[in-house]
């Protein structure tokens, strides 16, 4: 489905992602996981545009991303999230989710269009992300966890087939960290949505994701099913005696 | 709130139409150019109070409406009915062709290059002698004569800037009103929910160029006249400052700036010379004491 091949990235001089290929299968849960600083970040904004690679490619479905802007990314099925919240922090969490449907449907230009039409389905994806109390809040007065939450409902408005997901637990504590990641294995199946995600709790990585690739100094240096990676000797080394967390 | 507003509006418009009544000639010419800026300046407001690009030089479609509208009125005989929209359509493509450069730029080199584009237009009329009589002005503008007195003229801009206001209204509500601040608030987001943010940003340009070339056409038309100072940079900062003065967090606020501005001109008229220097001050004390304009000031009063 995503296919990533020998990706290149560098910042004057600094090569944060090294050739770095991954292959991402419809219906997975794909985690990837490294040391802080391994280029996971990096990773993902090279994937959906946000930043152009120096080298390789990446296609979704054959099609190729690479090259395109982000909003052409997102239009091609691919959705995400970020690891540093980015959320409209003035608006209300309604108008938050209402602003993502409004580009979903590319009714930008509908001028006739009044902005109240889609209650329901903004209701909908609240609940979903479980943010029906908050819905008049500014999104700058919510807690973060709850912040957590509406960036990935913006992500999840757009009905993507791939959903990327940077951390999204990432300053939460162990019980908030669990019951996001529940939901959000239960909104990936719900919805077949293909998901590729980063995550510092190693418990939670293997206990979900059915594919795990290790990012180190920028290179993969392994990739496979969580057993096979808990085999592996490259990543034993990388993570010998060491947290995770 | 904002139908509260829209009630107050319709209210006003209906006022304004009984004003001929009065019989005032000095109140319907008055009115007449409230009016011109009150438009002039809501549509520079859906840039900067909804898209938050701060344009410098968004008299330079304010000069090319009016150049326009008056080449296409007396140069080439065009009935007026056609030479407006004519001079819109030609309007909203220099709209687009400035605008498509523009919004490349954000903030800052966005400003920039307004200002430099206004200035451009500017030094093209200056120049262009043999078309716009450079800076002896174009002269003899001649309205047909059905809105050829004062209460006639008053209310045709009259009729004119109400739609164009109400166009502008259902503009500002609409999704793209919203989409616009969106991207103000966080351009990268916007972009991953899948908006083409250049794209929505241009179309909010060309609206705001087109109307404000609607303004500029009324105003050749008022002076029977129109001079290339009306494309300088000093026009697109007095329009600013309108828009400032007002509150750009509101729809009507710039409305009230440019109200409140031309009063201001008009209380002053002996210090004329110094109407520059008064513009700065009322910029200043704008910024300093109540940044959010008159607007802002009248809607912490009324929570109050
Ligand atoms: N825009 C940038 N400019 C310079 N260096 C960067 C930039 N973005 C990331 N880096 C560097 O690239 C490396 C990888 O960062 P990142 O992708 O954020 O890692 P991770 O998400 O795995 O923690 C880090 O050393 C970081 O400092
Ligand atoms: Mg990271």
């Amino acid at each position: 489905m995503l296919e990533v091949r020998e990706l290149t990235k560098s910042f004057s001089g600094f090569t944060a992602v090294n050739q770095a290929s991954l292959t991402v299968a419809e219906g997975d849960i794909h985690a990837v996981i490294g040391p802080n600083g391994a280029g996971k970040s990096t990773l993902f904004n090279l994937i959906t545009g946000h930043l152009i690679p120096d080298s390789g490619e990446v296609t979704l479905k054959g099609e190729r991303l690479t090259g395109l802007a982000p909003h052409a990314v997102v239009r091609r099925g691919l959705g995400r999230s970020f690891q540093r919240i980015s959320v409209f922090l003035r608006m209300t969490v309604w108008e938050n989710v209402q602003i993502a449907l409004v580009a979903k449907d590319a009714r930008e230009f509908c001028f006739w269009k009044p902005l109240q039409n889609e209650k329901e389905k903004i209701a909908q994806l609240l609940e979903t992300v479980r943010l029906e109390e908050e819905a008049k809040v500014v999104a700058g007065e919510l807690s973060y966890g709850k912040q957590k939450q509406l960036e990935l409902a913006l992500a999840l408005a757009g009905e993507p087939r791939v959903l990327l997901l940077d951390e999204p637990t990432a300053g939460m504590s162990p019980r908030e960290t669990e019951e996001s990641i529940l939901l959000i294995t239960k909104i990936v199946k719900e919805r077949g949505v293909t998901l590729l995600f980063t995550e510092h709790d190693m418990n939670m990585v293997f206990g979900i994701a059915n594919r795990i690739s290790v990012l180190h100094h920028g290179a993969v240096i392994a990739s496979g099913t969580p057993d096979e990676v808990r085999g592996n000797h490259a990543v034993q080394e990388v993570y010998l005696g060491r947290p995770t967390h | 709130m904002p139908r509260r507003h829209l009630l107050l509006a319709a209210a006003v418009v209906a006022l304004l139409a009984l004003l001929p009544l009065s019989g005032s000639t000095y109140l319907l010419y008055l009115f007449t150019q409230v009016l011109i800026f009150v438009l002039f300046a809501t549509s520079l407001n859906l840039l900067i109070g909804y898209a938050g690009l701060v344009s410098f030089g968004h008299a330079a479609f304010f000069a090319i409406g009016g150049y326009g509208c008056a080449i296409l009125l007396r140069s080439y005989g065009v009935p007026l009915l056609l030479a407006m929209p004519a001079a819109l359509v030609m309007t909203a493509v220099f709209a687009t062709l400035i605008g498509a450069l523009c919004v490349r730029l954000t903030s800052y080199y966005f400003s920039m290059l307004t200002l430099a584009f206004g200035q451009l237009v500017w030094a093209v009329v200056f120049k262009w002698r043999s078309m716009t009589g450079g800076d002896d002005g174009f002269l003899r503008i001649v309205s047909p004569s059905w809105i050829d007195t004062p209460a006639s003229f008053f209310l045709f801009t009259l009729v004119l800037v109400t739609l164009a206001m109400v166009a502008l209204w259902i503009v500002a509500h609409s999704p793209l009103g919203r989409t616009l601040m969106a991207i103000r608030e966080n351009q990268v987001r916007a972009g991953f929910l899948g908006v083409h943010t250049r794209r929505v940003q241009l179309v909010a340009f060309i609206i705001a160029g087109t109307f404000a070339g609607l303004a500029g056409a009324l105003f050749a038309l008022f002076n029977r006249s129109i001079f290339p100072d009306s494309a300088w940079w000093l026009q697109s900062a007095e329009v600013l400052i309108m828009v400032v003065l007002g509150g750009m967090n509101s729809f009507f606020g710039p409305a009230v700036g440019a109200l409140t501005l031309i009063l201001l001109g008009r209380l002053t008229l002996e210090l004329t010379a110094f109407w520059p220097a008064l513009l700065a001050i009322i910029l200043i004390a704008t910024l300093f004491f109540f940044p959010s304009g008159i607007a802002g000031l009248l809607k912490a009063r009324g929570r109050r």
